[in-house]
């Protein structure tokens, strides 16, 4: 059985029909910041379908408003916002004539009607609590093969694959027919990967959706900014005015790609550091990867044991495309670790740091060569099978019943940025990469420099996890940690302050 | 009985260091300059001839070369870890220091059979070059 028919079966079996609604006119939505604007029939028959609804339970950052308490925004407005930025970024391409090569009305017509369904399409393959499922997904086999083969993330794989199915390619026949429009779903299935039939003449099409400067990351980096409080300076609107289409010559040929001209370089540079300040800011903040960890073993515990979650029942991570955050969150098992596991999460009863693991607090004095070492030891973090490994023996050098909803070893891995080395810079006669204009060594090297790694655990192991994690690493890897290690964890001060246990829940402190 | 860290599995994060030590070894241990594109699409080329031996590494094509998020983690990784130094103020400019390089040959070299790890060093040189 292919991946596509298990998506297949997933979709026949969970919507007896995708309806398609006579939605009578355009609609009108409001959005903090963003301001109004202005849907198409069409879309909101795509938007109220449950696939898409259910995007409104999913939080863009997880848990992370237990961090940034208004760090509320969900999926859904995320998805409306993409198909806004991307309106916005063909509608300048457009005015500033780089879209002339589109000789046909209609077929930049149907372009720009597939881009914007695209951007509301895009997210549909996440699960609950968006990147900390994709985790699990990405250990269900056929979707880490097909996801590695296409380049994507999983969440991209699985909408693509969604958008194939029988039923979502029945809907928009006669999503077509009523509406009178003629899109097609297979183009907005490969915009979501970042794909197209012909690269020659459209890759453009497909770098406004999944690209080195799309709409999605525009719209994320701006949203995620706004809606935690992390101020960032964006300079969006001036990156639009800036953006051309041009034939460049890549490795694999000539393609029409999307290109920022020489006076969006600056606003280019700000998007692109925006995206590491806010990873370190929000996504690798020490408390946002502490509740991950408590999901994480959750997640992984629903699937091995097939739980029932709102009338469905979770046999493979490819289930997670029909729960949301809230059924995780209300989940009342009989199982009493879950129920409690649920409980605890919801009243931010959360893991706290044991040892930090950095280069920073490694004993340079006692640890001869310890970079080798210490890259020895975060290799593991590429693969969740070796982490889980890998905290499996921190568990059992623990005992006393310490299990993996106890205690987790997290390595981070570092954000993704391909982006700064694509020559999509039109300067002088040719093109060259951000990488080349400023140099960006510079923010490698502080990423490198902001990157920590930690043993999170919960009270009742908290002591035990930092001797335990510091005889690990010790003994398998030669690493030997100096003060800051256990000082940064602030241990003895909280551990006395802190009267909240998970008893509680019964936890079994 | 706790459960073992297997220490003899063939990381790709120990295939790349081997190509960066021969690499300094072929620029005579200086700093040389160093450039993700090249590296990236020295790989991928690699992969097309010896698809077992990079068979970790998967490639996105739609950007202007072949692009692997393998790949940038395991030089992000070796930045961290400070098994790569890069120097002001253009940083493109990489060294590995004498101990690293020993360490290579010890401990990670002895993994890989020999005709591998004269694929490593072919591509190495061309990466130095």
């Amino acid at each position: 059985m292919t991946l596509l028919d298990e998506v297949n079966t997933l979709v026949n079996k969970t919507y007896n029909s995708i309806a398609v609604p006579n939605i009578i006119e355009s609609k009108v939505v409001h959005f903090a910041k963003t301001g109004t604007h202005q849907f198409e029939n069409y879309e909101i028959a795509i938007i109220d379908t449950p696939i898409v609804q259910r995007l409104r339970y999913i939080s863009q950052l997880g848990l992370a408003y237990s961090v940034f308490p208004t760090a509320r925004h969900t999926r859904f407005e995320h998805s409306l916002g993409v198909s806004i930025m991307v309106d916005k970024m063909f509608k300048s391409l457009e005015e500033n004539h780089q879209l002339e090569h589109i000789r046909d009305r209609n077929i930049r017509k149907n372009n720009y009607i597939e881009l914007r369904i695209a951007g509301l399409l895009h997210d549909i393959g996440h699960g609950p609590f968006s990147h900390v499922s994709e985790i699990i997904m990405s250990e269900y086999e056929p979707i880490e093969k097909e996801a590695i083969k296409e380049g994507c993330k999983p969440h991209e794989l699985l909408a693509y694959k969604m958008l194939q199915t029988e039923k979502f390619q029945n809907f928009f026949a006669e999503l077509n027919k009523h509406y009178k429009i003629d899109i097609s779903p297979s183009n907005i299935a490969n915009y979501i990967i970042g794909k197209v039939d012909n690269p020659k003449d459209d890759q453009y099409l497909a770098d406004l959706i999944n690209g080195q400067c799309d709409a999605d990351k525009l719209d994320y980096i701006a949203r995620d900014s706004n809606f935690t409080g992390v101020k960032l300076a964006l300079g969006i609107d001036r990156l639009l005015l800036s953006l051309g289409v041009d034939k460049i010559s890549c490795f694999d040929g000539m393609k029409r790609k999307l290109i920022v001209n020489e006076k969006g370089l600056m606003p280019l540079e700000q998007i692109l550091i925006a995206k590491i300040m806010l990873n370190y800011s929000i996504y690798l903040h020490q408390k946002v990867r502490a509740i991950d960890y408590m999901i994480i073993p959750l997640l992984r515990k629903i699937v091995r044991e097939k739980k029932e979650i709102s009338g469905h029942t979770i046999k493979s991570p490819l289930d997670f495309l029909l729960i949301d955050d809230y059924d995780i969150l209300n989940f009342a098992s009989s199982d009493t670790e879950t129920s409690n596991l649920c409980k605890s999460i919801k009243m931010r009863k959360i893991f706290k740091r044991s040892l930090v693991i950095s280069p920073k607090t490694i004993d340079r004095k006692r640890t001869d060569n310890f970079q080798d070492l210490f890259l020895d030891l975060i290799k593991y973090s590429e693969k969740p099978q070796d982490m889980l490994n890998l905290n499996q023996n921190l568990i059992e050098r623990i005992g006393e019943n310490c299990t993996q909803f106890d205690v987790a070893i997290d390595l981070p891995k570092t954000p993704k940025l391909g982006e700064l080395d694509q020559k999509i810079i039109k300067l002088h006669d040719g093109f060259v990469a951000v990488s080349e204009d400023i140099k960006t060594g510079w923010l490698e090297s502080y990423l490198a420099n902001k990157w920590k790694g930690h043993i999170f655990s919960n009270e009742k192991y908290r002591q035990r996890a930092q001797d335990k994690g510091i005889e690990l690493f010790e003994e398998e890897f030669g690493l030997k940690f100096n003060e800051f290690a256990t000082k940064d964890a602030k241990i003895t001060f909280e551990y006395k302050k802190d009267s909240r246990d998970l008893s509680d829940f019964g936890i079994g402190l | 009985m706790v459960l073992a860290i297997d220490k003899t599995r063939i990381f790709p994060d120990d295939k790349i260091r081997i190509i960066l030590k021969y690499a300094f070894e072929e620029r005579k241990n200086t700093h040389f300059t160093f450039n993700d594109e090249k590296l990236h699409t020295i790989i991928y080329k690699a992969k097309q001839v010896h698809p077992e031996l990079f068979e970790e590494f998967n490639f996105r094509m739609n950007g202007t070369y072949p692009y692997s998020q393998l790949l940038e983690r395991i030089i992000h990784r070796a930045k961290i870890s400070r098994v790569i130094k890069t120097e002001n103020p253009d940083f493109s400019e990489i060294q590995i220091r004498e101990n690293s390089k020993n360490y290579v040959e010890q401990n990670l070299q002895p993994k890989i059979d020999s005709t591998d790890l004269s694929i490593l060093k072919d591509l190495g040189h061309q990466l130095s070059s």
